[in-house]
Formats: C-alpha cells, structure tokens, sequence
C-alpha cells in the first residue's frame, strides 16, 4: 500500500513515467489496412508490462524492447487488434503494421448514460460529434462550437456578448412550454454546455430519443448531451498547447438612413399629421455641412457604442501522462474576448484534472477537479439598454461633449445618450466554478462490476454594477452646467452575491457477460442530487464622486437591501434562499444476438421535492431494438450495403421545472404565505404576509412519450454513411399556468394542463474519398438536415393564451406562433379603400396598411379569430436545418469549412425598425426606399410615415414578417503542419468565423431572436492559431 | 483484501442512499397555512398586506377623461389598465376576506388591537368595492377566501353598495378605528376615513342623503382642514397634514416609484400624462369667451389664469426646477421640444402636480411622496353636491365651495347666491371646480363616469398654444380625436377573467 501512496504522489507531483533498461527499439508505421491511411494515436503496449507508446500524427511509433520475441500489442477504436512478436528483423528494419478495420461502425463505443455501448448494440437515437471537429473551431464557446453538427442539435446564437451564456440548444425542437434546454452533463455533472473548455473535450454524444435518455429520467425529456473529458494516457507523456488570437468585427446591424434622409423622413412624418415640422431647412443644411457640429448636432452613435477589430485571445496547455498505478490529464486555459461593443469585456480562466488511480487491478479511484473563474466586464448598463438607447434616440443632439472629459454628452430626457451609457460606470461579474469528484470503479468479477461517485458543484458569483452621475457637465456652448435626471442624476453601486451549491452522488452496478453469439448487459443504480441556492443583494447611491466604488463609500441614508436601484443586473435584484432535491432509481438490460438482434429496456424511477406526497415519484419506462439486416444470410449477395441496421424505440420521460428558472415552483403544490411583502407607515417599513399565489396540490410530473425509428445505412465499405431518424414526441400534462379566475385574488398555480408534440426526421450523410489519390489528396464531405414540427396538441379546452406580446399558444398551432392581423400590404387605389373599410382610424387613407377584418364586423380587434380578427400569421420555428461539413487535406495542409443554416424561418418585426421615424427611432435605409409617398415615392411599397399617435400603421401583420432563412459560413480554416523534428506535432492555421452569410432579410440578423434587434450584436472574426504537441 | 473494498463499498452506498426520502424540503421564505394565524402580531401583517393593494399612482386614469392625454388604445376588455385595476382590488379583497376569515382563531393578543385590525381589513374589502362598482357595476360580491376552482357571478350594484354602506355603518357604529395615528402607524384607516368613504360610496351612487350626513359628520368632527399650500399639499410638506384623510403611503426605503417618471422629459420624465387645452379652459379666470386670436404671442394665453393651473401644469414659460425655464415650443432648444423624441411630450404640456423637484431631484428614483385618495376638499365639495342635489341650496353649500377657493395659495373670489343659485348653476360650477381642484389625483374618471358627461370627453384633443413663424398663434395638435361612447361610462370586464370564470359569460353592454 506504501508503494502505491509513493506511486501516486509521483504521478501527481511528477508526471513520472514508467523507464527501465531495455535492449532495442522498434520503429515504424501504423495504416490502415483498407485505406491505407497512417493512423495516428494507436495504442502500443509491451504484453505483460503495462509498458507502452502510441503512435504520432503521421502513424509512427518507436518502442523499447527487451528481446526479441517480446510480444507487441497494437490496439485502436475501430480496428481489430492484433499482437506481434517481435524479431530481430524487426528491430534492425522496422514494423510497419497494418490495422483491419473493426466490421463497420459497430465496435466504435459510444459514450451513453451511465456508460458505454459498442455502435453496434445502441439501439436510441444517438449521435455523436467528433471531439476533434469541435476542437479545430476556435471557439470560447463550445455550445456554438457544435452547431450544425448533429442533426436534431439546434444551436441558436442570441446575442454577441462575450462571457453570456446566450446560446440557446434545442435537441428536436422545443418540447415543452417550460425550460426546454436539454440536460448537459460533462463527466456525469451537469453544467453550462458554454462554458466547457473545447480542446478538453474527449467526447460527445447527443441522446435524442427515449431509449437512449430515459436513463436520466426526469431531467432529460429534452434530450441529453454527454460531454466526457480527457483522462490520462497510461503510456508516455502528451504535452498540447493550443493558441489562437483573432480580431472581431460586427457582423450585422442595420444600414441606417443618410443624415439628409433622416432628417427629412422625421420631417415626412411631422408634416403628414399637421404637426410643425422637426428640423428647419436651416439645420439641415447644418448638419450636412458638418462646419459646427456642436450647434448642429448629428450623433453617430454606431460610432461611438461599436467597437473595431476588437481582439479575442485563446491559451490553453494539456498534459497526458501516466503509468501502471495511474494516469492523469491536466490542462490550463485562459481566454481574453474584447466585445464588439465599447468596454465590454469577457475574461475565463480554468484549471482541470483528471486523475485515475488504479489501486488494483480491478479498483480505480477517480478524482477530478475543475476550477473556473469567469470574469465578465461591461460598463454601468446593460448590452441590451445601449442598443435600446441606440434605436430609440434621434440624433440632433451631441453625442460626447469636447470638455476633456470622459464620456460626457447630452442626455435627453436624462438618460439615453447610448454613447454615455456604453462609456461610463462599470460591470463586474466575477464566478468562480468548482466542480470535483471522488469516485470507485470496482470490477467485481469478470462480468460485475460497479462505479460509483461523490460530486459537488459549486459557483459563487459576485456581481456590481456602478453608475455615474453626471451632474456636473459644460455645455459646450452655453459653458453652463448642464444637471442631468434619471439615471444620471445620482450614481449608484448595486452589489449582489449568488451562490450555489450541488451535492450529487451515484453509484451504480454494471453486467456484462458474453456467452457465444449472445451479449447480454445489465445496470442497476441510484442517483441523488440535492441543490441550494442562496442570493443576497445591497445597494447604495450618492457616492462622493465616481471614482469611489465601494458600497461604504455610498450614502447610508440611501440604501436598498434585496432590492436595487435602476435595472438589475443578474445577481443584484433580491434575496433568497432556495432548496430541491430529486433522487432516482434506475436501471438498463441489454442483449444483443450476433450481431443481428439487439434490445435494450430502460427503467427510471424519480422522485421531487417540488411535488407533494402522493404526486412526487413518476416512472419512466423506455424500450429500444435494432436489427442489423446487412449481416443476414439472404444479404450476403447482396454488395451494394456495407451496413444496414434498422432501429426503434419507444418511452417516456419526466419533466418536473415549472418555468425557465430552475426555482420557479419549488413549493407550488403548497398554499403558503409570502412572508416577503411589506407595506409603509409614516415613514417607516412595516412588514406584511400573505397568501399571493395560490397552491396546486395535484400539481405532478409532465411526461413526454418518445417514439423513434432509425435506419443505419453504409456503402462502399461504409466510406458512405447514411443515417436516418423519424420520431414522435408527445409532452402531455405539461406545467403550464393556466389562468384563474382573478377574483379569487390569488395568482395562478402551475396545473398539468397542455400536451405538445414534436414530428420530424433527421438524415445524416458523411462520404470519405477513398484513398491512393496521387499524392495523398484525401477529403470527406459530412451533411445533416433535419426538420420538426411543432404543435400544441391540446390546451385543455382553454387559450387561446398570450405568453407575451406577440406570441400565441392556441391548439393546433406551434408554441412560437406569430399572432397579428392579415395584410395585403398599404391601401394603393380608393378601390381598396372601398374593399377594406375596417380601420383604426377615420383618417386611413392611401399608404396606410390594410388590415384584414377576418370576422367581418366592420372593426378591427385583436382577439384571435372568430372573436376578432388575429390569427396566427407565421411561427419562428427554424425548419430545414442543415449543416454542411467539408474536410480536405493534402500534404501538410488540412482544410475544413462548414456552413451552417436553415431553409424556411420566419421572423416578425416589431420595436423601433417598425417605428423609425413615427416615434423618433432608427430609421433604417430600407424605410426611405420603400416607403410610400404621395409625390416622392408613388410606387413605395411601406406605409406612409406619421407622428406616434397615429400609430395604425404599426401593429403586428403579416407585412412585418421577414423571411429569415439562412445559410452562414460558421467556420472556414486552412492548417499546415510543419514537417520538423523538434515536436511530434507542429501545426498553424487561419480561420474564420461567420464570415458569409445568405439571407433574404437585411432588417435582421436571422440568428437572434425576434425583431426588436434590441440586443448585443453577433460578431464575425478571423483567427491565426498554433497548435503544438510535444 | 477484496472483502474490504466490499464492505466500505456497501457502507459508503447506505450512507448516500439512507435517510427517508429525503423530498420534503420546506418553502424557505414562506409560511403554510395551518401555521400561520397565532398572535395578534400575525394578524397586524396580514392586515399590512391588504393595504399594499391599495390604488397607487391614480392619476393615469385622468388620461381616459376630458383633462389628460396619452398614446393609449381603445377601451377594451383587454385593456392593461383595467385588467391591472381588476386584479389589484380583488387581492386586495382576498387578503381582506383571509384576514375577517381566520382573525378568530387568533388566541394570543390584544382584544382591542384585535378588533382595530379587522375593521380596517373590513374598510379595505369597502374601499375594494367602492373602486370596483364605480368602474364596472355590477362585480363579484365575495366574502371569503375562495379557491381556484370557485367561479363567482356577478353581483347586482345596488346590492353591492348597500353591503359597503352596511359594512361602513358598522364600523363607524363600532367606533373601533382611531379618530388618528402617531408614528409607525399614519396612514392606517381612521374614523373618518370611514365616514368620508361612505360619502364618497353614496354620493357615486346618487344617494345623497346618506352622501351628505356622512360628509357632514366629517365637517363637524373638527379633525380636518384644509392645508393652507396648495401646491405643497402634494410635495412631501404636505403629507400626513390635516387635509388628508386617507392615502398611499410611500416612503424612499420601501415601496416608491420614479418621482418625475410621469412629467416632462428635462427632468426625467417620460411624459405620460399630458394635460390638454379642455383643462386650460376649465382655469380661465375672464369671462370672455374663449379666442385664440386675442393673443399677440403664446405666453398671453397663460395669464389671468387660476393658481391651481400653474401648480398642476408644466407650460412653456414656467419653472421648472433648477432655476430652468419649461420650454416645450417646436423651437425650444430643451429637451421638452414638442415630439423631440419618444418620451417627450406630444401636446406641450407636462404634469406638474405630485412633482417636488427640490425634494426629489437628487434621488429621482425612489420618489415617495404618498398618493391622496381622500382628502378634506373632497368632503367639502361632496357636502355641497350632495345638498346641490338634494337642492338643499344654503349658505353652507357656499361655504363649503368657498373654503376650497378661499384657500390662501388660491385665494380665488367667493361665489355667491347672486352669481350662482340655482341648482343647476352651481352643479355645472362645481363639477368644473372639482376639475380644477382634483386634476390628476385619480377622481376626474369617476366625476366623468357618475355625471356621465361622456360627451365632453369626445373630440379632438389639443394641446398648448405655439406661434408660428409668421406670427399666427395655434394650438398643438397630433390630429388625434377622442371617442367617447355613451357605454364607456363603465369599464369592460377584463377579457381574462370573462374567459377564465365560468360564472361571467357577457360583459357590460358595448364591449
């Protein structure tokens, strides 16, 4: 046991690698035997010793050998393995050996629940992505880093901000009214998908289906994701250094009008309702001459809120090593990503380590431990606040005075110069992730054996946001002081501390035992995870000047606790202090005949703490089996499959969020009361109670069915893959707040009260060229689509409901259903005017838009038919979503780009694009072309524009709806390794991210959600990189 | 060896898996029911809490009448506003109907205190019904706590106010409520406030007798008068004075809200409420038939004017805060330029009422001045109404309207039975005095809907007088004109609770 402890010291302290005196070296090469291709990381051991190497990037190895006739094993995933004993010949002339490829895919293993499966025995819908494609992406975020490269995967950018976790997973569509994100789990753990360092990343698997996700139960109805990281090698020493940097620009905003053009459609819109119009011929001429743009004043604030070139850095340095007692990977990374909007900062630190500790041969302990500090910086507001101030403000006013200060200008109204915003204050978030696990792998017997781990996962996040006042400003004209309001007129510190914590363990025992043509696999196991999370929050204002940022430094007369001033951020609004906990039962058979026949049940039995006794276990079973057709005799003549293996499935799994925040409805099968109200006095607070929402004790768990089949088809010695999935969802008695009555004076419980379905299919088609190409020219061609339908099947009778403004949850329709009037487009000829009479206003006239009084009562309303005249015009569902991989290499050159897009999206605008020069806002280009116009711009095909009041031209319709289907270039990268000896592995690249884009619309960047464009622009970059294995 | 690493392994899953099931986490910040109700101190919250439903900042409803403007949509069943109001009464009555419910089970504790407690809930579940009936009619009449499954029809009106002028008798019978409070208590429901809200209830129901004792028994306590500022009456000076007989209580530290949010755009404001030219008129101290043409420049227009107009109205010309001068004209150079940009005003002018700018401007933000529901002018100008109406028409009708006038900061010249004495005369006079007196403190909707003087509220909105460059005076216009059905003189339901309650399947006529 000493040694052991010595020996274990040594591999954590050292790195320490096995060395012993030996005779003679072996060298060669390792191919495979069909393609001839050199394989590269092919496992080589001394038989008996534990002693070993692997084979380099170009398939090469050289071995230590004591003697001849020491006996050399050579194994690799998807090869058979084969053991040679070494001759003297060998050892003067070298052993270059040829691996035959395992028969097709079925002995790849594949990373499943609790587990792995050979290819060939999964009979769920699951996919897995190749480690290394994520890896060549360089990428801060990993979610963004697998879009398009599993069909069903839906991975949708909402935003460009550095350090926010704005990408939004879908695995085949959204299943439910509540969180519909699947469940990521890295090395068993759940955990952001965003945040995962890429190049740490071993594997992937994407559980699409029932069959393969009902193993996690009730955290898994929307699909799961598997993301298991590097361990140690138990031969040798790996060293990787991965570094990039690149420069990000804005990759999309809107082409604003002319200064001229601006100014007269504000003008337009002023005249055309009666009013004086906004600028005088005068200022107009002014500002276009731009000789005294301080009295004249047009704001570029694009300008001044975008940043250029913004700089993006990537370091990150592995280690792999290890020995007969033990194996360890370590890595380190450290990412710096400037945003494409002024100040905006993202900062990400991590330490890994994995380690294995083989106490026996049949027992390991496993420690892993992730520490991750995530630093994200901004100024004093919010990315979605400046882009709200930078469509919402006219541009006759300056934007930053030349007093030789910071970030000062005019702040209309107080508050909303995007320029001051973006420039001044400042936001820290600063989060500290620890993620470590202590964990058994026992092998009992040759057929038994059981693993088992402790894990806690804690995050601590300090969040404060400073404001500045700016009460003190020089007009530049006048040189008086200038006292700003609202947001200005006082600067604020709000601080906030969120901490979470979650204690999980499992432990379960595995079966598998082979007995001629027949595998047969068992496991049974149990699962607890129990969370906490605490948030407190304090604020203070009128510190004594800006440079004084600590919460002492405030007026303690003016302080809020739980509370905040101006916006929250995400840790400074509230206090709480919240538990769950959900603990499970499990369990998976397996069998599978020669091959041919595989089956597979699942069982999961759960339980919550959000449920009352009595409501609170669900059971989910879940049934698979595959038929692999291609190995039957009366196939045996036939050449043209490869492979050809037919899968289904069928089972049910739980649901039991309430909402998208995870303690949402944590006590909502009680009535209790609500301690935190309050009420005022005098001037004093006065605490105050009562029963605020009213409790559902029946509330109970939601279940979606899953039925999939699946069809595996191999061609040309599986050099064509094709894969083929169709499957039916159904969520019923889905958590939805159903409305009551408001006179009960309560709001409404969580009621199992909707069912939704998902329909659709994936096809996945990879080809590789087939080798002996002159000189070496090889290059392979992977393409996914795949298409769901979304329907919400049943609202128990009720709704149509309106989840916000524009959205409508009605049966029969999409749960992202547009809702909003018909439209022929604006009124052009009197004959229209007689055809279309129902309008808001006496005073439409022609250029106005129509809209279609679809209940023919003479007047428009917004109920949805037959109560009045909405319907529902589109959804912004993506259909059709495809991602097209190309790899090439030639040489030392390795190229690979991938496009990514969708073939039918609608999208509705709405906000300040809409608007434009009605209510003061952006005013895009587009609005100037297509605008109509009596005298103008005849032929315009957008309403005329008026002043806000008469806003009939500005509600939801079908004109407003954009075709946003895309197709985008992700990422496009050249390499070339360079031939050297000082390194096995020397390799630098050029790379791309979004730089082509195809997109009907250009109102829109087709990847953000809705149409208010309200948010953090996306970005496009270009990167040169390094990529060194020692 | 091997049975070693069994052992611990077997302990190590009974350790993890041991304990119960584990899944019965109590709420952390809440209470459950059947624990709830022990000491008078639970009773004291839960009363605290029916307050917090109370009608905030009701001077938006102005904006539906024919004295406020702002961008709003028609008078729908699916109005926020009214869905807003809707709900908030009945939280309000649901905590009040849990408070009478369960305060009997309470063992520990002061008996008076006890009683205090649910008189005020029960002057709350009163005010609730007063604000609901007046609005829509006909409404739910419930007195208890109800769960989710319970649908309630609606209850006829008259049966309603009876129940409330029942509910108030008692009270005030009782004599349980305090004639005031001192300290961490300003702001509880007093006797008067009870008699005063029974006026009020019978008055909006044109029983004016009942409208005029209690009015009277307000006049007659001696508690109440009328706070010498008009101006200050709505800054912070002014809270808790001897005008205000019940209110929302605000403070900085607790529930506040953006103190200039609803005013001009110079000082923060997102401009609202607008008030328009039909109020203007309602100030005009000449005689003379209203013309635009009299004027030689914009500012004329704003003299010989009413004080209250410019304590309640920014207009071009007028100060605003920091030595600053209101300027809303099209060629203004501030930020309160007409239309210069969202929030900005369309009209030209602004809410001064309810602003304190001295008070307010370094902190904006947590604005806490305490909203007035009822107050002594008010009672004043029922009285009169009441006794108008029951054409009790004598010296104390004079007096009563006079006091309102006479005030110092107002000041105005006395009527009298020479220039107003028929009924008539002094009705029309009153509901305009009520107009400028009230402006934008939440009554002028109610005054409009209980005269039904809908018709004064149709018609082209406009605003403020500019002068053009050619020198001709106009007024500011957004081309928008208002409608006003005869019908609009109730409330729709709210669409939610038509579709979600079983019991209510048609909604008062014309919506």
């Amino acid at each position: 046991m000493k040694y052991k402890l010595l020996l274990m010291t040594c591999i954590v302290f050292g790195f320490a690698t096995v060395g012993m005196a030996q005779v003679g070296t072996v060298h060669g090469t390792v191919t495979d035997q069909s393609t001839g291709e050199n394989l590269p990381g092919v496992n080589i051991v001394v038989a008996g010793t534990g002693s070993g190497t692997t084979t380099d990037m170009a398939g090469e190895y050289s071995i230590n050998v004591n003697e001849p006739g020491t006996e050399l094993e050579f194994t690799y995933i998807g090869y058979i393995s084969q053991t040679i004993t070494v001759t003297q010949q060998h050892i003067n002339e070298g052993l270059d050996v040829n691996l035959e490829p395992d028969v097709a895919l079925m002995d790849e293993l594949v990373v499943v629940g609790f587990g792995t499966q050979r290819r060939g025995d999964v009979s769920g819908a699951v996919s897995s992505i190749s480690a290394a494609d994520i890896e060549r992406r360089p990428m801060t975020n990993t979610a963004l880093g697998m879009q398009g490269m599993s069909p069903g995967l839906t991975i949708q950018d909402q935003g460009g901000q550095p350090g926010e976790e704005s990408a939004v997973a879908r695995i085949r569509g959204t299943g439910t009214l509540n969180n519909a994100n699947p469940l990521v789990l890295v090395d068993g753990v759940e955990q952001s998908l965003a945040s995962v360092e890429s190049t740490n990343i071993e594997t992937v698997s994407v559980l699409k289906d029932a069959a393969s996700a009902a193993i996690y139960g009730s955290r898994a109805a929307n699909g799961v994701i598997l993301i298991t990281t590097k361990r140690g090698t138990e031969t040798g020493v790996t060293v990787n250094y991965n570094a990039y940097a690149g420069v990000q620009n804005q990759l999309f905003f809107m082409q604003g009008a002319s200064k001229e053009d601006w100014m007269m459609m504000e003008n337009e819109a002023r005249i055309a309702t009666g009013a004086e119009p906004m600028f005088t011929e005068e200022y107009i001429s002014n500002v276009l001459a731009g000789t005294n743009p301080l009295e004249y004043p047009f704001a570029d604030f694009e300008g001044g809120t975008f940043r250029n070139n913004a700089m993006e850095y990537n370091n990150s340095l592995s280690i792999a090593t290890g020995g007969e007692s033990g194996r360890i990977y370590a890595a380190m990374s450290h990412s710096d990503t400037d945003g494409i909007m002024q100040n905006f900062n993202s900062k990400r630190t991590s330490l890994r380590i994995n380690s294995d500790l083989f106490v026996t041969d049949d027992l390991t302990f496993k420690a892993n431990l992730l520490y991750r500090n995530r630093d994200v910086s901004g100024p004093g507001f919010r990315a979605q606040r400046i882009a709200q101030a930078l469509l919402h403000m006219n541009r006759d006013m300056i934007m930053s005075y030349p007093d030789g200060r910071n970030a000062t200008g005019d702040l209309i109204g107080g508050t909303w110069n995007p320029y001051v915003m973006a420039n001044s204050g400042e936001t820290n978030r600063i989060s500290d992730d620890i993620v470590g696990t202590v964990g058994i792998d026992y092998q009992i017997s040759n057929v038994l054996s059981i693993e088992g781990d402790v894990t806690m996962n804690r995050t601590t996040s300090e969040e404060s946001i400073f404001r500045e006042d700016r009460s003190d400003m020089i007009h530049p004209l006048s040189g008086e002081t200038v006292a700003a309001s609202g947001w200005f007129s006082t600067n604020t510190l709000n601080e906030g501390r969120y901490n979470r914590r979650e204690l999980s363990q499992r432990a379960f025992m595995n079966y598998s035992d082979e007995i001629a043509n027949h595998r047969l696999s068992a496991m049974a196991g149990y699962e607890e995870i129990y969370t906490r999370a605490t948030q407190t929050s304090a604020a203070r204002s009128g510190f004594f000047n800006n440079d004084l940022r600590e919460l002492s430094a405030g007026d303690s007369g003016n302080e809020q606790t739980c509370s905040q001033f101006n916006d929250p951020g995400s840790y400074t609004n509230g206090c709480f202090n919240n538990e769950w906990r959900v603990r499970s039962f499990f369990g998976r058979a397996n069998y599978s005949y020669d091959d041919r026949y595989s089956v597979q049940a699942n069982l999961r039995y759960d339980g919550s703490s959000r449920f009352a006794k009595g409501n609170r276990w669900g059971f989910f079973p879940s049934f698979s089996g595959g038929w692999r057709i291609s190995s039957e005799e009366f196939m045996q003549d036939l050449d043209l499959f490869s492979n050809l293996r037919l899968r289904a499935s069928w089972g049910q799994l739980g649901n039991e969020r309430q909402g998208s925040n995870e303690r949402t409805g944590l006590n909502s099968y009680l009535n209790s009361y609500n301690l935190g109200l309050s009420y005022q006095f005098g001037d004093g607070v006065v605490p105050a109670a009562a029963v605020t929402s009213a409790g559902n004790p029946d509330i109970a768990w939601e279940t979606t069915t899953m039925t999939n089949i699946g069809l595996d088809m191999g061609f040309l010695d599986d050099r064509i893959e094709v894969i083929a999935e169709y499957f039916r969802n159904y969520t019923s008695d889905i958590l939805l707040v159903l409305p009551v009555p408001a006179t009960v004076g309560m709001s409404a419980p969580y009621q199992n009260a909707a069912d939704v379905s998902n329909n659709g299919w994936e096809l996945a088609v990879n080809y590789h060229s087939s080798v002996g190409m002159e000189e070496g020219f090889q290059y392979s061609v992977g393409v996914n689509l795949s298409d769901a339908v979304n329907k919400i099947e049943n609202l128990s009778g009720q709704g149509p409901f309106y989840p916000d403004g524009f959205t409508v949850w009605t049966e029969g329709e999409s749960i992202s259903s547009l809702r909003g009037y018909g439209s022929p487009g604006i009124y052009r000829t009197q004959e229209d005017l007689d055809k279309y009479t129902a309008t808001y206003s006496p005073n439409v006239t022609i250029g106005d838009l129509i809209y279609e009084d679809l209940d023919g009562d003479g007047s428009l309303s917004t109920a949805m038919y037959p109560e009045g005249d909405h319907k529902v015009i589109a959804n912004e569902d993506p259909r059709y979503e495809f991602g097209v991989n190309f790899d090439a290499s030639y040489r030392g050159f390795d190229f690979s780009m991938f496009w990514q897009g969708v073939a039918q999206q609608y999208h509705m605008l709405d906000g300040a694009v809409v608007e434009g020069p009605n209510n003061q806002n952006f005013i895009v280009d587009k609005y100037v072309q297509e605008r109509y116009h009596p005298t103008k711009n005849p032929d315009g095909t957008w309403p005329r524009v008026m002043t806000g009041s008469q806003d009939w031209n500005r509600r939801a319709s079908e004109f407003w709806l954009q075709d946003t289907k895309y197709a985008r270039l992700k990422n496009i990268q050249l390499g070339y390794t360079i031939p050297q000896q000082m390194t096995q592995n020397l390799r630098v690249f050029l790379s791309g991210k979004n730089l082509v884009t195809f997109t009907p619309t250009e109102l829109f960047d087709p990847e953000t959600p809705r149409g208010r464009n309200q948010f953090y622009p996306h970005s496009k970059s270009v990167e040169v990189g390094l990529n060194v294995t020692f | 060896m091997k049975k070693i690493i069994t052992l611990s392994l077997m302990m190590w899953i009974i350790v993890f898996t041991g304990c119960g099931d584990g899944l019965d986490i109590s709420p952390t910040g809440s209470v459950t029911e059947d624990s709830y109700w022990g000491r008078d101190s639970d009773a004291e919250i839960a009363v605290n809490a029916v307050y917090a439903e109370m009608d905030g900042r009701t001077m938006g409803l102005d904006n539906r009448t024919d004295i406020g403007y702002a961008q709003l949509g028609p008078l729908v069943a699916s109005d926020g506003t009214v869905e807003g109001n809707w709900n908030r009464y009945y939280r309000g009555i649901r905590k009040a109907n849990d408070v009478i419910t369960n305060i009997d089970q309470i063992e520990i504790g002061d008996a008076e205190l006890l009683e205090r407690l649910e008189a005020e809930a029960r002057f709350l579940r009163a005010y609730y019904y007063t604000q609901l009936t007046s609005l829509w009619g006909d409404v739910p009449l419930i007195l208890e706590p109800i769960g989710i499954n319970d649908h309630t029809a609606v209850t006829n009106r008259e049966e309603v106010v009876d129940f409330v002028i029942e509910e108030l008798d008692d009270i005030i019978d009782s004599e349980v409520l305090e004639i005031s409070y001192s300290g961490d208590n300003v702001g509880r429901a007093t006797h008067g406030a009870a008699q005063s809200l029974k006026a009020r209830v019978a008055l909006r129901n044109e029983r004016w007798t009942i409208a005029r004792d209690a009015a009277q028994a307000v006049m007659d306590s001696g508690v109440y008068e009328l706070y010498p500022d008009y101006e200050e009456l709505f800054h912070y000076e002014g809270q808790n004075s001897s005008e205000v007989i019940f209110d929302r209580q605000y403070t900085a530290n607790g529930s506040n809200y953006d103190a200039f949010g609803l005013s001009a755009s110079s000082i923060g404001g997102g401009s609202g409420i607008e008030p328009i030219h039909n109020l203007y008129l309602k100030y005009r101290l000449d005689d003379s038939a209203y013309d635009i043409n009299s004027f030689d420049e914009p500012g004329e227009a704003y003299e010989d004017l009413d004080p209250r107009w410019a304590h309640t109205v920014f207009f071009t010309g007028q100060p605003i805060g920091d030595g600053d001068i209101y300027d809303s004209s099209p060629t203004s150079s501030t930020p309160d330029r007409v239309n210069r940009f969202e929030t900005t005003t369309e009209l030209g002018y602004n809410l001064k009422k309810y602003i304190d700018y001295e008070n307010d401007i370094e902190s904006p933000a947590t604005g806490s001045i305490n909203m007035i529901h009822i107050r002594y002018a008010d009672v004043l100008l029922m009285y009169a109404e009441a006794k108008i109406q029951l054409d009790e028409i004598d010296q104390s009708v004079y007096d009563a309207i006079n006091k309102v006038r006479e005030r110092p900061t107002v000041e105005l010249d006395p009527i009298t039975s020479s220039t107003h004495s028929t009924a008539e005369e002094l009705m029309d006079y009153l509901m305009d005095e009520r107009a400028r007196e009230f402006a934008f403190e939440g009554l002028r909707l109610f005054d409009v809907h209980r005269w039904k003087i809908g018709d004064e509220v149709a018609g082209p909105v406009l605003g403020a007088h500019f002068q053009r460059e050619n020198g001709e005076i106009y007024l500011q216009s957004v081309g928008y004109t208002r409608t006003f059905n005869d019908y609009h003189h109730l409330w729709p339901i709210p669409q939610s609770e038509v579709n979600s309650n079983s019991s209510i399947n048609d909604n008062n006529p014309g919506y």
